[in-house]
């Protein structure tokens, strides 16, 4: 677009609003238990890389942990197998909460850069003007 | 009426060295518009670059309006430039025809 | 007068700012509606081709947006559409200023003060 700097702050805003919502999902999730054997709810990674033809950022992939659930005793739960464990996420919420907190800053920085940008843009507009 | 007075040539009063600020240095240091100083050479330039100073923010405005002008600012300052060029040369183009007019008047 | 390319093409470039205003205010007002793609209007390309060929003049056409939906088949992205907005309501605001001051050169010309 013609002003350069609220595009770039578009990507920005972009990318911390895929993190917020990547992070509001593992968080949603961090108590969904599966049985033992199965597939458990893995944690959601957004990567992301810096533009090279274009300036700002942008979301290369969301991907999901590597990590194993952790395995809980609780044999009083329906989803317990034989030994009596049951498998939650391995996803830690107080990790999850200071990223959010990162997360939402850095969307509250990218909109402060197109407030600010705007006002500069104006500026230039009222140049010659009596 | 003590002492013989030297001559003076005959084409002494006009050999009159040119006062600097007459002078045109053909320098590329000083040929650029601001540092020249000069107030008819600034006219000139005025008129001769008015046609290029207008193509120039023409050009600029279209590029800034199709979304291809990376800073806004170089559109508003050419724009500027040649608005108060155009300014100068019709302000000047009204004196001269007014002067002209009280000249023929006082013939009359 | 005013049919030099620069005001036929500032003037094109108004009406398609103007209509994707109106776009971006549709856009919004259906952030929640299901199955509604965001209307995207395009005129630039053409812009930039017509004053290439020396005409300037240059229609806006609205097309809908393909990029992927929510699960309601929603696609509105409100930042897309927010800094859209403030790009366009600027391009605007540039756009006018410009045309003001091609029409301001014709009346210094012509010997009249500028409005």
């Amino acid at each position: 677009m013609t002003f350069d700097a609220i595009g770039i702050a578009g990507t920005g805003l972009n990318v911390h609003r895929k993190w917020l919502d990547a992070l509001s999902d593992n968080i949603a999730n961090i108590n969904t238990a599966t049985p033992a054997g199965e597939e458990a709810f893995r944690e959601r990674l957004v990567t992301v890389q810096a533009g090279t033809r274009s300036p700002g950022v942008y979301v290369a992939g969301v991907v999901e942990s590597e990590a194993e659930g952790r395995l809980v005793y609780d044999p009083e739960h329906p989803y317990a197998d034989e030994a009596g464990y049951v498998q939650y996420p391995n996803v830690d919420l107080g990790d999850q909460m200071s990223m959010l907190i990162l997360a939402q800053r850095g969307y509250e920085a990218n909109a402060a850069v197109v407030d600010r940008a705007k006002t500069a843009y104006e500026a230039a507009l009222q140049i010659g003007r009596g | 009426m003590s002492g013989p007075v030297e001559a003076i040539s005959p084409l002494g009063a006009w050999s009159l060295t040119p006062l600097s600020f007459e002078s045109r240095v053909p320098d590329a240091a000083v040929a650029d518009a601001a540092a020249s100083g000069t107030f008819s050479s600034t006219l000139t330039d005025a008129v001769e670059n008015l046609q290029e100073l207008q193509s120039t923010s023409n050009a600029l405005a279209v590029k800034a309006v199709t979304g291809d002008l990376q800073d806004i600012h170089q559109a508003t300052i050419a724009a500027t430039r040649a608005s108060l060029t155009l300014d100068l040369v019709v302000a000047v183009r009204d004196r001269s025809v007014a002067a002209f007019n009280e000249i023929m008047r006082m013939q009359a | 007068m005013l049919e030099s390319v620069t005001a036929v093409a500032l003037s094109s470039a108004l009406d398609g700012l103007s209509l994707r205003q109106r776009a971006i205010a549709d856009n919004i007002a259906n952030i929640n509606t299901p199955g509604y793609h965001a209307k995207r209007v395009l005129f630039e390309d053409e812009l930039r081709e017509a004053v290439a060929r020396g005409t300037g003049a240059a229609e806006a056409i609205v097309e809908r947006s393909l990029e992927p939906t929510r699960l309601n088949g929603n696609n509105v992205n409100l930042d897309t559409e927010t800094l859209s907005n403030i790009d366009t309501v600027l391009r605007f605001q540039f756009a006018s200023q410009a045309f003001s001051g091609q029409a301001d050169s014709i009346r210094t010309a012509i010997g009249q003060a500028s409005a």
